[in-house]
């Protein structure tokens, strides 16, 4: 065993791998949430550290006026990760209850695509990761649920 | 919506290391997949009134050097010492490389998470076997060790 230095990219887009692996091959569902959490925080940092925009930034700044005086960006940053369970999933505090409801397969493929779109802003990353996983998307996901295709118009069509 | 208890989740991601840790695959994942259940399990065993890992190691420290860390500064150091924290933040003054030992690393959090594990759960499950098994053919003279620790004063022994 030994010691070897490592690209803080290199460690959060090996996590990337992993949860994208474990998600397209019908895995735990929580390891694919913890994983892309976690990759996407080091992904947040490195953005945050060269002056770039976090995907949560832009959200928020997008919507600035519904949370203008009510939230900072902190906290909506927080309630992101709260709403995709990111955070129960790696704490218990002891005032905390020992169960919480979430949807796991929602939760684990909004997480990867948070990861995704923050990986993609870092002028180093591998294109052909992206592809891999939006072509898996296009053949796999429900085409009536999610904007597969990434079109900028597509308006989910209404249940029948 | 579903509603799942932390102890499943903790046990499904301590799998999950497991598994990818004896396929000898992403060795950041197993890290953070063994830190995080790590944490939920340490709450859980506390609320069952048992020895943490956490505490265990409290315990030994105090022991050794005759002070007693406060428990959440000595969980960050446990926590940076394992990998756990490279793996999961990135402050604006963190450089951007790292030195880590990936192997020493991955093989450790996951035995602090599968100790406190067995302490809810026991050692009968196929993952755990699997784990403690591999864990005893891969460390270097573990009879030795074993022999070394059956000699530890009985107040130095897990709780």
């Amino acid at each position: 065993m030994t010691s070897k230095v490592y690209s803080r990219f290199e460690i959060a887009v090996t996590q990337l791998e992993a949860a994208i692996g474990l998600y397209v091959s019908n895995r735990d569902k929580f390891s694919v949430i913890t994983l892309a959490g976690a990759a996407n925080t080091i992904f947040c940092g490195l953005l945050i550290k060269s002056g770039k925009e976090t995907f949560t930034d832009s959200l928020f700044k997008e919507r600035s006026e519904k949370y203008e005086g009510q939230l900072s960006p902190e906290e909506f940053r927080s309630s992101i990760n709260n709403l995709l369970g990111i955070n129960h999933l790696k704490h218990l505090d002891p005032d905390q209850p020992d169960s919480f409801e979430m949807e796991p397969n929602e939760s684990a493929l909004a997480t990867l695509l948070m990861a995704l779109t923050n990986y993609v802003s870092i002028p180093e990353h591998d294109q052909q990761l992206f592809h891999i996983f939006k072509v898996w998307a296009q053949i796999n996901l429900d085409k009536t649920k999610y904007n597969v295709n990434l079109d900028p118009n597509w308006v989910r069509p209404e249940p029948n | 919506m579903p509603t799942f208890s932390k102890l499943e989740i903790a046990r499904s991601q301590l799998e999950t290391a497991v598994e990818i840790l004896l396929n000898r695959q992403c060795l950041s994942a197993v890290i953070t997949l063994a830190g995080a259940s790590s944490t939920i399990l340490d709450e859980l065993v506390r609320r069952e009134k048992k020895e943490t890992f956490l505490d265990y190691s409290i315990r030994i420290r105090e022991a050794t050097s005759g002070k007693t860390p406060k428990k959440q500064s000595y969980k960050h150091h446990i926590e940076k010492l394992l990998g756990v924290i490279a793996h999961k933040h990135m402050a604006i003054t963190d450089s951007d490389h790292i030195e880590l030992d990936l192997e020493r690393m991955a093989a450790d959090v996951t035995t602090a998470a599968v100790c406190d594990y067995i302490k809810l759960n026991g050692q009968s499950e196929t993952f755990i076997k699997a784990f403690l098994a591999w864990r005893w053919a891969t460390t270097p003279n573990a009879s030795e060790i074993m022999k070394q620790f059956e000699k530890v004063p009985h107040k130095l022994q897990p709780r």
